[in-house]
């Protein structure tokens, strides 16, 4: 599933230039140097209040943020958790 | 005083006589451009008609005799006239701004400037008002004069060159005859110049890469090339060149060396037997074409700067060979320190900043001040501090790492901010770039300036293109892409400070 509003942040936190729309699904957002170590915790508060996500320690893993379909998958299956 | 000398060759004259009775056992040796040459013999002669103009030196005070002039044979021989009268020369690049030159002139205060017919005209309002004698190349008298050992042959200062300052003002050289003696030796040696040879020179007079075009050629019985200002600059011209005069041994940066890759396409020059670069690094792929142009040349990457001429060098070599490529060892005769950021000695393996000392090295700036701030002292002994950050690894091989004030420590990452300009600057729509770090915030944080003609550019390309080539930490947070061009101080180099400050509107 594809959240507009995901796109919207990145695109305004991390590369301005950049419209919405043109950030690829699969961009690298850790080796392009888009989100740093910090950014991460800031696209996960972001995460948290725009889908009301609860975030574990170990899910805190840079790794599981790499590109949008990847954050997007996440909060798919963790709202699918919160439904059932 | 940088230098201390003991040496069999102390004062200019000396120096001057060593290369004059070299000279001699090959007098049908051809110094030339592509229009104008003329034999050993005819030059020390031209030195000597040249030297017999310029006034006797009997004071104290070290002497100069300012040139700015054309590549040619004329413009060799008025250098050895100048070291014949055991007086310094001062060469100017005949290619930099009027301004430029006569404020060096100002400073210098040359006992004469010699021009020829193409510098002339631009010197003439200076000298009336300082009252300095011009001497025109083309305005020689025809007889030699008998040789008289002129009286200034009490002083070993030799050259003075100019080189950039970080202030914007020229910094002056000091170099004497010693130095010059010690450099010509090990070249002769280590590349074994004989009369068979031909150096291409192609670097104006003014740097000093120029020292070992000249003199370990005239001393090693050799041929010189001269490349003027327009053939330096034109591929063609250069490869023509070198086919022509049959060089067999190039020496210049390897900006140089792209020109004539570009223009020889599939021609090889098989007689060049060594290809000498230095100044700036060699790309790799341009080392790969130099190879197939060059099929019998040994390489060499010399490193080194103006105050202390070279000190490293590395033979390249054709199998394996590294990119990019190491500093290499030492000069027999150079001494040097890795030196922490504590000022402590690195033994072994490890990184620091180069401290060097040679007999080469200059006697110091004119001023003595920046002096003082350029040695370095260990043990009361006294070393040129490179302001280069190397590595020594464990076979002893020495590797350029950075300059150590474009070094910046982000997150514990040590990142070079040349590194990533340069990078920057490879990318096909980016005309220039500054990398910077912003410290106005909590943390500091890397940013980059991107100048761009193309509307086409974005960070994302940008990103892309650096993730293939750099540590994701060494890539900027932020792009501020701009047509404009990046702020430069008066040197006409980057200007960081005035990013970082942000005297600079660095909003797209």
């Amino acid at each position: 599933m594809s959240y507009p509003s995901l796109r919207s942040f990145i695109s305004e936190e991390f590369a301005p230039d950049i419209a919405p729309e043109n950030l690829s699904a699969d961009l690298d957002l850790i080796e392009t140097g888009i989100v740093d170590s910090l950014g991460v915790l800031k696209l996960i508060a972001f995460l948290e209040g725009e889908f009301d996500l609860n975030i574990t320690p170990d899910e805190l893993d840079a790794d599981l943020y790499r590109s949008i379909d990847l954050i997007e998958t996440m909060i798919t299956s963790k709202q699918m958790k919160v439904a059932v | 005083m940088l230098l201390q000398t003991n040496f069999q060759i102390s004062k200019t004259r000396a120096f001057y006589e060593l290369l004059r009775e070299e000279m001699l056992k090959t007098p049908d040796a051809e110094v030339g451009t592509m229009t104008e040459k003329a034999n050993f013999a005819e030059i020390l002669d031209l030195a000597e008609i040249i030297c017999a103009e310029f006034p006797e030196v009997s004071s104290d005070r070290d002497e100069t005799i300012a040139i700015c002039a054309e590549k040619s044979p004329k413009t060799v021989a008025a250098i050895l006239g100048a070291l014949s009268g055991g007086i310094a020369y001062a060469p100017l690049d005949p290619t930099h701004p009027d301004t430029r030159l006569t404020n060096i002139l100002d400073d210098l205060g040359p006992a004469v400037l010699v021009v020829d017919d193409s510098t002339r005209g631009r010197f003439e309002v200076w000298a009336r008002r300082s009252g300095t004698r011009l001497l025109t190349l083309s305005e020689l008298p025809d007889r030699v004069p008998e040789r008289v050992v002129a009286s200034g042959a009490r002083q070993s200062l030799a050259a003075v060159l100019h080189t950039s300052g970080s202030t914007g003002k020229p910094k002056r050289v000091l170099i004497e005859a010693p130095a010059l003696d010690a450099f010509q030796g090990w070249i002769v040696d280590e590349i074994s110049i004989d009369i068979d040879d031909c150096i291409l020179s192609h670097a104006p007079f003014a740097f000093d890469l120029s020292f070992l075009d000249l003199f370990a050629s005239l001393a090693g019985g050799a041929c010189i090339a001269l490349a003027d200002t327009r053939t330096a600059r034109n591929g063609p011209k250069l490869v023509h060149m070198m086919q022509e005069q049959n060089v067999t041994v190039w020496h210049s940066a390897p900006s140089a060396l792209k020109l004539v890759a570009e223009a020889a396409r599939d021609i090889t020059l098989p007689q060049v037997r060594c290809v000498l670069f230095a100044g700036e690094p060699m790309p790799g792929r341009l080392l790969r074409q130099l190879m197939g142009i060059f099929p019998n040349a040994r390489f060499i990457n010399i490193y080194g700067c103006t105050e202390t001429n070279d000190t490293f060098f590395y033979d390249v070599p054709r199998l394996d060979t590294p990119d990019p490529l190491p500093l290499g060892r030492k000069l027999p005769y150079v001494d040097f320190i890795l030196m922490d950021r504590t000022e402590q000695p690195v033994e072994g393996e490890g990184e620091g900043e180069l401290w060097v000392r040679c007999p080469t090295m200059m006697r110091g700036y004119s001023d003595q001040e920046l002096t003082a701030k350029a040695t370095g002292w260990r043990d009361g002994i006294g070393y040129y501090r490179t302001g280069d950050m190397v590595r020594r690894d464990d076979k002893g091989v020495v590797h350029f790492v950075g300059r150590n004030d474009t070094i910046v420590k982000l997150s514990g990452v040590r990142i070079d901010l040349n590194e990533i300009e340069a990078n920057l600057q490879a990318h096909p729509l980016v005309d220039e770039a500054a990398a910077y770090v912003d410290k106005s915030g909590e943390t500091a944080v890397l940013n980059a300036f991107v100048s761009s003609k193309s509307d086409e550019l974005n960070s994302i390309d940008l990103r892309l293109y650096l993730m293939k080539r750099l540590p994701t930490a060494a890539i900027p947070r932020k792009f501020m892409i701009s047509i404009q061009e990046v702020p430069k101080n008066s040197n006409g180099k980057a200007c960081r400070r005035m990013l970082e400050q942000q005297l600079v509107d660095t909003h797209p």
